[in-house]
């Protein structure tokens, strides 16, 4: 679980691609997702950025939170059963299309996460998307900080279960007690954390305002590629969208 | 702005209090140091060693907020008409945590990350990169990943990085305190060096004082928010208040002291050695 987001480093022509290109694909399959909801169509989906995050080699380094997302959507599915007012049918085939666009919208930005370094990701946000540095670099700063709040929250546990906080105990009342003794320590944890990070920060210059960057990864032929490639689908799905094809009612 | 002299950085009757807290952090500090000076900070915990840091490198009082008179001054500038961006051009900063001051991923973007905030050019970058990283002895480390290194290399990485925005001063806090001898000798052995090839001024604190006997030129005794001692080690491990200081000594001296009470005591492991020499030809002799 340590490293849901975090950088996998591999040789791969994923891995080469411009960040821009990366987020072009992701957003364009968080698009089509969303214009079907037809669930073959959404299975392909799925599967299409299978192969591409298999042509990154990091499907194996995801396979864990893979598992953990269609257990997930297998609990979307059965809540559509239990809780919808209609046929059965339809109820189970809506559920299984949340589930799987959930999942294809979670893996695709997965695998541009784990193959772009997250320098990248800030350089492309900032410079060529123009949001402000300030918010980029926070967002990316949490989620960094994710493995590490994962494996504080383990030894949190570990520290309460020593004082005898009885996480484990089947009660959900004092189950839900213990939880909260152990994420109070967690909050105030990360709390300092980011205080002290943002320490460091200030005294080595952020929020200067003339700032130069070190490296810009460039744009090569296969990035155009994709990116006409993702528009092309993303027209392609809407004229297929208008005609009727790959949505149920 | 009261006495134009040549030193690097000054503080006049500096007192601080933090936000919500009844006493001041800090007690009319009167301190003047030179450009190549190498000062250690010593005194028990809640002394104000970190406070006195803080001071210098601008978190208090633009971080930290509070209050505070008298003034500290850089280069004869007042340090508070400053914002601590830009007191960090001139002053390098290393905190106790290496955790907490490892700020990106891998070690090459860690080096460029100051020199990208403060708008060094990019051709500029890779010589500065490669000279920070020579002087703290890690060059070979380029490319690693920061997660992947001990917490000693981070120390020096975080040295390192400091060194790349080519500061006139580094200010250190407890930069051992997470580290085991063998580290924290490290990062001492660095700071002198640097210290010696290039002159760079070095400011830090730390509870191991057997280090600071080592490497330090000057020693500064805190106590309370208040400088209550200030020489070379020798003066200030010789003086006859040190004991009440809630101090620790280097354990040659402790022992010397607590034994021979009367004799000059020794205040690094050599010069124990040689003081055992000498115990022991007067009692054979
Ligand atoms: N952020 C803060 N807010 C309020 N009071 C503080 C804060 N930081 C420190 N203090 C108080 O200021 C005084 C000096 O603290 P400081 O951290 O400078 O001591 P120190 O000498 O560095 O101690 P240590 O050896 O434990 O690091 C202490 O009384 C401390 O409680
Ligand atoms: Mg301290």
């Amino acid at each position: 679980m340590a490293r849901v987001i975090e950088y996998i480093y591999r040789d791969s022509i994923i891995h080469q691609l411009n960040p821009l290109s990366k987020l072009a694909w992701a957003l364009g399959v968080m698009v089509l997702a969303l214009t079907f909801n037809d669930p073959y169509y959404l299975l392909a989906l799925l599967i299409s950025v299978g192969l591409v995050g298999l042509t990154g080699r990091v499907m194996k380094d995801l396979s864990g939170v893979m598992k953990g997302l269609s257990i997930f959507a297998l609990i979307l599915v059965l809540l559509q059963v239990v809780f919808y007012h209609g046929a059965y049918r339809e109820a189970v085939t809506l559920g299984i299309a949340m589930g799987l666009r959930m999942m294809t919208v979670v893996l695709s930005f997965l695998v541009f996460l784990s193959t772009t370094q997250y320098k990248d990701i800030i350089l492309v946000l900032t410079e060529k998307m123009k949001l402000p540095y300030d918010y980029v670099f926070m967002f990316m700063t949490s989620l960094r900080f994710v493995p590490t709040f994962l494996n504080e929250a383990i030894q949190v546990g570990y520290a309460q279960q020593v004082r005898g906080c009885p996480i484990d105990s089947g009660n959900p009342w004092r189950k839900m007690k213990a939880y909260i003794a152990v994420a109070l320590p967690l909050v105030l944890i990360s709390l300092k954390k980011a205080e002290r990070l943002a320490i460091a920060m200030e005294t080595r210059g952020y929020g200067s305002n003339n700032r130069t960057y070190y490296k810009e990864p460039i744009i090569s032929t296969l990035d155009y590629f994709v990116i006409f490639l993702v528009v092309v689908l993303i027209i392609g799905a809407i004229i297929l969208r208008c005609k009727g094809l790959g949505v149920l009612h | 702005m009261t006495t134009s002299n040549n030193s690097l950085i000054q503080l006049n009757n500096f007192s601080y209090q933090y936000p919500h807290t009844a006493n001041n952090a800090l007690k009319s500090i009167n301190l003047s140091l030179k450009k190549g000076s190498f000062v250690g900070f010593a005194g028990p915990t809640g002394a104000g060693k970190t406070t006195l840091i803080k001071s210098i490198n601008g978190i208090v009082p633009h971080f930290e907020g509070g209050t505070f008179s008298g003034e500290v001054l850089l280069n004869g500038k007042a340090a508070d008409t400053m914002s601590t961006a830009e007191i960090g051009r001139s002053v390098g900063t290393v905190l106790d945590d290496p955790e907490a001051q490892i700020i990106c991923l891998d070690v090459e973007q860690e080096l460029v990350f100051g020199m990208e905030n403060y708008g060094v050019p990019p051709a500029e970058m890779e010589q500065r990169m490669q000279k920070a990283l020579a002087s703290v002895g890690i060059a070979h480390l380029l490319g690693r990943s920061t997660a992947s290194l001990s917490g000693g290399q981070k120390q020096r990485l975080a040295i390192a990085a400091a060194l790349a925005m080519l500061p006139e001063v580094l200010v250190l806090d407890e930069p051992t305190s997470e580290l085991d001898p063998l580290g924290s000798e490290e990062v001492f052995r660095v700071l002198k060096q640097l210290h010696q090839e290039q002159g760079m001024t070095i400011l830090v604190t730390e509870q191991k004082t057997d280090l600071l006997a080592r490497y330090c030129d000057q020693l500064v005794i805190l106590r309370e928010g208040e400088m209550v001692l200030s020489g070379t080690p020798r003066e200030v491990f010789q003086h006859p208040d040190i004991f009440e200081l809630g101090v620790a000594l280097p354990e040659v001296t402790e022992l010397a002291r607590r034994y021979y009470p009367q004799a000059e005591p020794p205040i690094t492991l050599d010069e124990g050695v040689q003081f055992c020499r000498n115990v022991i030809q007067t009692f054979g002799g």
